[in-house]
């Protein structure tokens, strides 16, 4: 089995966990190959890690845990990650943590969209949206 | 860089399926209508370069995730 080192714990995975993002992720094209990784401590958090660059990763999270209400309006074209399939999309947010953890922002703008049927993966901007790309914490968990 | 003089209502055809029409002109602002096929994704520049940057910052190599942060803020997180 290979293994992946995210955030200095060694990992095995295999060929069935890699999530492919045919166009890379948004200015990082060359990140096409990933593992969603779920480290206990992290929870709910995941890592989003990077296959083919070593020690790349990406903390992420089910944005409606972050804000409730997120309601992305996700293109149609989305749909084609599932080929065949007829399954609701995954969708996840990536975080910018921070030192201090109350000053940690969360990518709105921009999920991660992934169909479990076909390990198919993409970041997509949403158009002409209102959420940012560096949303803060809502006021009741920065408290 | 191709550069191309159109005027207004004229359009220019990229790859096979992309529109662009120059739909009006005042003083420094231009308007365009694009037409491109469902799986092409169309935005405006700016947002693009964001989205780019805020990606890098989030990578664990600009940002050397502080483990208690992560910590701290997944705990906050799981008490909802």
């Amino acid at each position: 089995m290979p293994i992946l080192n995210v955030e200095g714990t060694e990992l095995e995975y295999g060929e069935a966990d890699i999530i492919t993002f045919a166009e890379g992720l948004i200015g990082l094209p060359h990140l096409r190959r990933m593992v969603l990784v779920n480290r206990a401590d992290a929870e709910p958090f995941l890592w989003l890690a990077a296959v083919d660059e070593h020690e790349t990763a990406f903390l992420v999270i089910d944005p409606r845990l972050w804000t409730p209400g997120y309601q992305p309006a996700l293109p149609e074209s989305l749909k084609q990650l599932s080929g065949a399939a007829d399954e609701t999309l995954v969708v996840l947010a990536i975080v910018t943590i921070a030192a201090d953890w109350a000053a940690s922002t969360i990518n709105l703008r921009a999920p991660i969209v992934i169909s479990p049927a076909t390990m198919q993966g993409a970041q997509v901007i949403l158009t002409e949206s209102a959420y940012k790309h560096n949303e803060p914490l809502p006021q009741a968990q920065a408290a | 860089m191709l550069v191309l003089k159109r005027e207004i209502g004229e359009r220019l055809v990229i790859g096979n399926g992309i529109i662009i029409e120059v739909l009006s002109v005042s003083g420094d602002s231009v308007r365009l209508g694009i037409t491109a096929p469902k799986e092409t994704s169309v935005h405006r520049f700016e947002v693009y370069a964001e989205i780019q940057q805020a990606n890098q910052t989030a990578s664990n190599h600009s940002n050397s995730a502080p483990d208690a942060a992560v910590r701290d803020l997944a705990a906050r997180l799981r008490k909802g």
